[in-house]
């Protein structure tokens, strides 16, 4: 009996040591901090503002979706992609209301703007230096206008979250003019409290001429008829930024696409691509940093050449240099046969190149200068905000507000670069007469950056049948397009089931 | 006692090394006769041994009692042994009930041994506790192993398909999948629905790698009453396991082993390619595009197009598949008097190449069992070791099979890496399905440990402790490699060559301790427990990811090899850990062995809640009476052999949420963004998925009425049982609108909504074994109705994948809910009179030839929001199966039929041959509308689907939608036993069996994919085929022997 009561002793061991462990169902996670442990620093609030500006970075946002959205389906764009859904949703042919396309840029949009919430919400208890701290919030508020503005245009009337949420928000949807209504309110606060530049270290932050320029654009693209005052709003901010003298148009037209030439003197504002990174995804380390921009409107071969060239644009580029010359932003702009006779080192049209001689592929935001191919993972900046551009909608708004003449100067500025060097314009414009000029100026120094759908919407092109038919003539994708329906995107299907308050646009 | 302690020395030997040799266990059988320690002897007894019918038992053991003395009887039942005077020798069979009989001086004692009516499968493990099959009061069905053996399975799950009243099995063909078991319905939505597995003792989530040879008994608890002390596992119904053991004997060596092919049963007739061209370049014309420009090889007389390749992928792409299976086991055990050994060592291979070539799944299992009593202690170790491995199935080839145009090779040796796919000639992004199986390279290696060790010391013959220590630990190291090469349309990047890995380690820890009481006072029966217990899991694993491998002059896919400076090699990693803690008791009452009472309690806490929602109580109770034991009842019913009416009522829980710090919210720190001059990148960090705020226990109450009924000598019996079932609190984590600002991150778990399960579950059976030619049937019924009670308001509705179901109050989670196709427009007059209410055309943009849907909501408008109906339930409402067996002298056959009904499936992967785009395949038994053929279920060939709001291909619609229902030829085994007389000479008592398998023989089905058991990934993705691996069919041949 010995063994046995050894053996009893033993077992009652075992059950004492496993049944004293008082913090057993104490379990923290060792993976990641607690929000708990974190927003306590200026260093906390400075990486927290970071990973808002990384929400840029999504493939669905500016990597690539938003060029689909503003680019591919203007009238400077059509596809030959047989991707069944791409094609449908690029020629308004079929876009369902469960497609992804449009889905993903809403859900990743949002993404962002959840993050800019989370820092306006937690910054302003952090004990940290008062004037950093209004400049991070700022720029919190700066990039969820940017999300708001994209919204608005692409989706027409969407819930507006402007506060810190979670499972159980669930907000109103509010019309496209309220969104614009809250984007001026935020940009006023930032353009006050962010820094005019920065130092190399931080180049790339969101700047104070970076929200004027933002903030005088919205003013443009709100409803002539709700506000009869925007363009002197708009044209207010916009003078803000040119007589800071911060700004410059940069020699050579083709920096403003490369890599080589990021935050130059022209950017006013630009999403930062890196290309060290080559895995797919967001948000663990080694995920990509690029932009997927230029595999999928690369040239067969090359890329997937989604989004192609309309041939009228090519034929836009009509003015000539001083000396005589083609306009070199076209080549600067796209591909083509007459134009770029190589590319990516090999001659157009042959060498593995399989691009009949006809076709006009989009160059800018391309690789072609640096290397013979392209990938997922791009790293060249996409510039959202061009001095060109403030110029130019400088020069429209004081147009509308019938100082035609005031607006002549600054379209020779962007005219008139020292790459560029076109024949000034002279001589006095009607009103309607340089309306008509300033969409030609815009188109050729603009042409495949994503302005073209605001420019479009703005112009009210898509409202009326005349405006249809000119979109017709340049893009027979246009044949397709239903008023009021396909000015807007649908709402994601799933938002719609699941809230039920949610409207869908007219006619999906 | 420590006389028998050398006894164990030389068991152990054998035991070490029984894989390497048989020959010293044959050499060492236990008792031995050779040991000499006892009072003088007295001179030899022999005499001969036989069963009820008076043949002659071989094998049986004759002890004299008190001592470690004995032998066996010999192949004709007799024996000789010397024994002491005023000896008494103990006869023992397993399956017979054991004699001892006083030798008392004579030299000749022969018994006749009798069955024993009481064996193993007539006790059941229910709880803690284990009861007399008579008195189970809970709804508990025994799953009958030895005619489940007759059903090659890779694993056991899958046997219980059809065989077992309550249990739903979904599986796949693929190669090492696992497959969907259900125990009375979903019962939950966001938490693993899952039964919990108890392995003798052990607690698992999965038993796939748990040899079928290696098991004795296994049974199904499905309502509260018997899975209440499970507590927090208890609610998805818990299957209890009992391995082999070894027995006190001569040491037996069973082997068996089969091998087979297997196919599918079924493939898509398909257009070649020149039939595809006409439709093709048509689909183009209709949809006003020029095929010349967008698809130029469908263009007939032109230069690009070219029929000289023809490429039928599905017979390129389907072959033979093999499977083969060996076991091999050893066992043995020595008792005297009250101390006992027993040993079992069992060993096997598996190994499953699939109908397609890559994937694959091998299999070798080694089981070591063993136990020791020594007065009142009594120690039981079971331990499993496997090594698997495992190739996966790369990309969705069942999809791309069909997708893929018959003008594009196999293998183009002009593209980077030698695979033909789609071209500016023939636009298809379909991935080749055979290049994927061979550029990409997906491998699982596992090893995996599950055993415990139980110690039982018996303090008095009706109070004793049980301590019971466990461990399921799984090694895995995954790799995904990538090789050179292009295997789809649009693959640019120059080297696409990679390593992935992901290595870790899970460990499951148990420690039980348990008190039992168990006496009987007259007529009152007392089995009484308590416990406590605590539980651990870890999970570490780290990944790590290289590209760049160059294939000069092989492939080295280590990760140092690596040669992509451009991109570094990223690694990751995560740990998880998870513990519980629970007290528990259960009670067990008898007034009579008539009137019968069961209770049990479990109080749990788990480490996923916070501090203030971490316990939660489980409790239930049962009634049962046994009314044929009344004689009112035996007066009325003669007849009715047993009879006992049961009532069950209890609550259990379920923590099987997919992460164990999902309540505590925390902030995401890898992420980066580039910044200055320099781009170099910064670091930066946010929360980017929210916490499960405030998640608590989830509930399942379950009511459970039923009855057991055994008729005409026991030979028909038929239990029944009707139960609902009511998960409360239920674990969902349904999608959150987009603009909370989270999508694509796990959304949050809430406690939100109840779900119902209601059903009735038959098992009749009737079985005839008393002359030469047996005969039986089992026939199982199972229905289950399955419905969302309450979702909370904030969260109303859920939306599923495809957008194509939809779960809600009212309906059964995740049903179909799509636009309903009404027919295909014949004329520009029917579209133009198609109109709503108020007058509006509801499809003007609709031509002759396109689908006309149901305008639902009456709007004048097709819109997926507005116009989607509820259409089909993934789950089926009745399932059954029936085993048929009969045997005639060495002949055995066994014929299983299996079936469902009542569920719709989504074929998702038929779109890819029938959406009539013009850039995949076509199914050539189906004839797009045309003037011509004016069809009314296909619509016209139109690439894209047709103009705007036509929708002739939107996914979520009926067009789709199919009938489920099958009934299957699941299994068919015949077997012959060869005769003693003839077997017997090659050992004493052995038994040689040879046998022909066929699985899913015959399918009856309306459904038109490639297998209408679908499994579905996840609970909203049930119901949807999409690109599943089908079932194949399987014929094998196979040798069991036994000596």
């Amino acid at each position: 009996m010995k063994f046995a009561k050894l053996s009893a002793l033993a077992l009652s061991g075992i059950l004492l040591t496993t049944s004293c462990n008082k913090d057993l169902l104490e379990q923290v996670n060792p993976n990641e901090p607690s929000t708990g442990v974190f927003w306590k620093s200026q260093n906390d609030a400075n990486r927290a503002v970071l990973a808002v500006y990384s929400g840029q970075q999504i493939f669905s946002t500016y990597s690539l979706y938003w060029h689909f959205a503003t680019t591919g389906r203007t009238d400077e764009s059509f596809t030959n992609t047989p991707d069944p859904g791409l094609n449908q949703y690029l020629a308004f042919r079929q876009i369902s209301t469960i497609d992804g396309r449009s889905a993903f840029l809403w859900n990743d949009m949002y993404r962002m703007i959840f993050r800019a919430n989370q820092v306006l919400a937690n910054v302003p208890n952090i004990d940290m230096d008062a004037t950093l701290k209004k400049q991070y919030l700022a720029e919190a508020l700066f990039l969820r206008s940017l999300c708001y503005y994209d919204l608005a245009l692409l989706f027409g009337n969407i819930p507006l979250v402007t506060t810190l949420a979670d499972a159980t928000t669930r907000v109103p949807q509010v019309s496209q003019d309220a969104v614009y209504e809250q984007i001026i309110k935020d940009l006023t606060t930032a353009k006050a409290d962010l820094p005019a530049s920065y130092d190399t270290n931080n180049l790339g932050r969101a700047t104070k001429g970076a929200a004027t320029a933002l903030l005088g654009k919205v003013y443009m693209q709100q409803d002539v008829t709700l506000h009869a005052n925007k363009w002197q709003m708009a044209s207010a901010q916009f003078a803000e930024v040119i007589s800071s003298n911060r700004y410059s148009l940069v020699a050579q037209y083709a920096d403003n696409f490369t890599e080589a030439n990021e935050n130059n003197s022209e950017s006013v504002y630009e999403v930062q691509f890196s290309g060290v990174n080559k895995n797919f995804g967001q948000d663990f380390a080694g995920a990509a940093e690029g932009n997927e921009r230029a595999q999928f409107f690369g040239p067969p071969g090359i890329g997937f050449a989604d989004v192609e060239v309309r041939p009228w644009l090519f034929s836009e580029f009509s003015d000539k240099t001083v000396s005589g010359g083609t306009d070199p932003r076209r080549d600067a702009t796209m591909f083509s046969a007459i134009g770029t006779p190589t590319l990516y080192g090999k001659a157009f049209g042959t060498g593995g190149l399989d691009i009949s001689p006809n076709r006009l592929l989009w160059r800018k935001y391309q690789n072609d200068r640096t290397r013979g191919f392209e990938d997922f993972f791009s790293g060249i900046n996409i510039r959202l905000i061009r001095y060109a551009d403030v110029l130019l909608m400088q020069a429209e708004a004081l147009n509308e507000q019938g100082r035609t003449a005031d607006a002549l100067p600054l379209i020779n500025q962007v005219r008139q670069r020292a790459s560029v060097n076109l024949t000034p314009l002279t001589g006095s414009f009607t009103q309607a007469g340089m309306r008509t000029q300033l969409r030609h100026e815009r188109i050729t120094e603009l042409a495949g950056e994503g302005m073209r759908w605001s420019d479009l919407v703005r112009y009210g092109l898509l409202d009326t049948q005349t405006g249809l038919t000119e979109l017709k003539a340049r893009d027979a994708d246009f044949n397709n397009f239903v008023t009021p329906k396909n000015k807007l995107l649908p709402i994601p299907q799933t938002e719609i089931d699941i809230d039920k308050n949610l409207k869908q646009n007219p006619g999906f | 006692m420590r006389k028998s302690i050398p006894k164990l020395r030389q068991l152990a030997v054998p035991v070490a090394l029984g894989c390497l040799s048989i020959q010293p266990l044959m050499a060492a059988p236990l008792p031995s006769t050779s040991s000499s320690h006892l009072a003088p002897v007295a001179g030899p007894v022999s005499g001969r041994i036989v069963d009820e019918k008076g043949a002659g038992l071989p094998g049986v053991n004759v002890i004299v009692k008190g001592t470690t003395v004995g032998t066996q009887t010999d192949t004709d039942g007799r024996y000789t042994i010397q024994v002491p005077d005023g000896a008494t020798l103990v006869f023992s069979f397993i399956g017979y009930s054991s004699q001892e009989i006083a030798v008392g001086g004579r030299t000749t004692v022969d018994v006749a041994l009798a069955p024993d009516t009481k064996s193993l499968s007539d006790v059941v493990v229910v709880g803690y506790l284990t009861q007399d099959r008579q008195n189970v009061t809970s709804a508990v069905s025994n799953l009958n192993v030895r005619e489940a053996e007759k059903t090659p399975v890779p694993t056991l799950t899958q046997a219980f398909q059809g065989r077992v009243a309550g249990v739903q099995v979904e599986s796949s063909g693929n190669p090492g999948s696992v497959p969907n078991v259900l125990i009375r319905g979903v019962g939950t939505i966001g938490s693993g629905s899952g039964p919990l597995y108890v392995i003798d003792g052990l607690w698992t989530d999965n038993i796939r790698d748990l040899s079928p040879t290696d098991i004795e008994s296994t049974t199904v608890l499905k309502d509260a009453s018997s899975t209440a002390v499970y507590g927090s596992r208890g609610a998805n119904g818990v299957i209890v396991i009992t391995t082999k053991r070894g027995q006190a004997g001569e040491p037996k060596i069973s082997a068996s082993g089969y091998m087979g092919v297997e196919n599918i049963y079924r493939k898509y007739n398909l257009t070649n390619h020149s039939e595809w061209a006409d439709r093709s370049a048509q689909a183009y014309r209709n949809a006003g595009l020029d095929p010349t420009l967008r698809m130029p090889g469908a263009v007939k007389g032109t230069a690009a197009y070219s029929d000289a390749i023809d490429t039928d992928w599905q017979k390129e792409f389907f072959r033979t598949g093999k499977v083969q299976d060996y076991n091999v086991t050893f066992s043995g055990g020595s008792s005297v008097g009250k101390s006992s050994t027993n040993f079992l060592i069992s060993g096997g291979y598996f190994n499953q190449e699939g109908i397609v070539r890559g994937p694959s799944f091998e299999r070798y299992n080694l089981r070591l069992n063993s136990g020791f009593t020594r007065g009142k202690l009594k120690v039981t170790q079971s331990a499993l070791l496997t090594h698997i491995n495992t190739t996966l199935l790369n990309e969705v080839p069942f999809v791309d099979v069909l997708a893929e145009l018959p003008g594009i090779p196999v293998y183009n040796p002009a593209n980077f890496g030698g695979y033909g796919y789609g071209s500016a000639n023939l636009f298809n992004y379909s991935v080749n399905p055979i290049g994927a199986q061979q550029i990409l390279n997906r491998t699982q290696k596992n090893n995996l440990l599950q055993g415990n060790v139980v110690g039982e010391f018996a303090f008095t013959d009706w109070l004793s402790y049980r301590l019971n220590l466990g461990i399921d630990q799984h090694d895995y190291n995954d790799k995904n490699a990538r090789r050179e090469g292009y295997i789809r349309l649009g693959e640019s990047s120059p080297n696409t060559t990679y390593l992935f890995e992901n290595r870790g380690t899970s460990t499951f820890l148990l420690a039980e301790n348990t008190l039992n009481f168990n006496k009987r006072f007259g007529e009152h029966g007392v089995n009484a427990l308590i416990g406590y217990s605590e539980q651990r899991t870890s999970v570490n694993n780290a990944t790590a990811n290289a590209t760049g491998f160059s294939s000069q002059p092989q492939y080295f896919f280590v990760l140092g090899a690596g040669t992509n400076t451009a991109t570094p090699a990223t690694v990751g990693g995560t740990i998880d850990e998870y513990t519980k803690r629970s007290y528990f008791s259960q009670l067990n009452y008898d007034f009579k062995n008539r009137y019968l009472i069961t209770a049990s309690f479990r109080r749990d806490g788990s480490s996923r809640f916070d501090a203030t929602r971490r316990y939660a109580n489980f409790g239930a109770g049962s009634l049962g009476w046994r009314i044929s034991e009344e004689d009112f009842f035996k007066n009325a019913l003669p007849a009715v052999n047993s009879l006992k009416l049961r009532a069950s009522y209890g609550v259990n829980g379920n923590d099987l949420l997919p992460g164990s710090y999902l309540y505590q919210p925390t902030i995401n720190q890898s992420v980066f963004y580039p910044l200055g001059t320099t781009q170099g990148l910064q670091p930066a960090a946010i929360q980017t998925t929210l916490e499960a705020r405030n998640i608590r226990w989830e509930s399942r109450y379950t009511t459970d009425f039923g009855f057991d009924l055994a008729l005409l000598d026991s030979r028909l019996t038929l239990s029944a049982d009707y139960y609902t079932s009511t998960t409360k609190d239920a674990l969902i984590n349904p999608p959150l609108p987009a603009y909370v600002g989270t999508a694509g991150f796990l959304p949050p778990y809430t406690n939100l909504g109840q779900i119902r399960n209601r059903g009735f579950e038959f098992a009749l059976g009737y079985h005839e074994g008393r002359k030469a030619f047996t005969y039986g049937a089992d026939l199982t019924l199972t229905t289950v109705r399955n419905e969302v009670l309450q979702l909370s308001d904030i969260q109303p509705v859920i939306p599923g994948d495809f957008s194509a179901t939809l779960t809600q109050a009212g309906q059964p989670i995740s049903r179909l809910y799509v636009l309903d196709m009404l027919g295909i427009f014949q004329s520009q007059d029917e579209i133009n009179n198609y109109k709503s209410a108020d007058g509006r055309v509801i499809q003007p943009l609709a031509q002759p030839g396109d689908v006309k849907f149901r305008d639902v909501n009456g709007d004048g408008a097709i819109t997926l929001g507005g116009d989607r109906q509820y259409m089909g339930n993934p789950f089926p409402t009745l399932q059954g199966g029936l085993n048929l067996t009969a045997g005639f002298k060495g002949i055995d056959l066994s014929v299983f039929w299996q079936g469902q009904t009542g569920n719709s499936v989504l074929n998702v992967t038929r779109t890819a041959v029938e959406s009539l785009y013009g850039d995949t395949n076509f199914n050539r038994d189906i004839t797009p509308w045309t003037v011509d053929n004016r069809s009314n279920t296909t619509p016209r060939l139109v690439y894209g689907g047709g103009a705007e709001a036509v929708k002739n291909n939107e996914i979520a619609s009926s067009r789709w939608v199919e009938d489920g229902s099958y009934l299957r030829l699941k299994n068919v085994q015949i077997g012959y036993t060869f005769p003693k007389a003839l077997t017997s000479k090659i050992s004493g008592s052995s038994t040689v069996r040879v046998f022909l398998t066929g699985r899913n023989i015959v399918t009856f089905t309306k459904y038109t994919g490639f297998d209408p058991e679908t499994p579905g990934v996840g609970i909203f993705g049930r119901g949807i085929d999409n690109g599943t691996y089908p079932n194949v069919r399987t014929f094998t041949g196979g040798l069991q022997v036994n000596f």
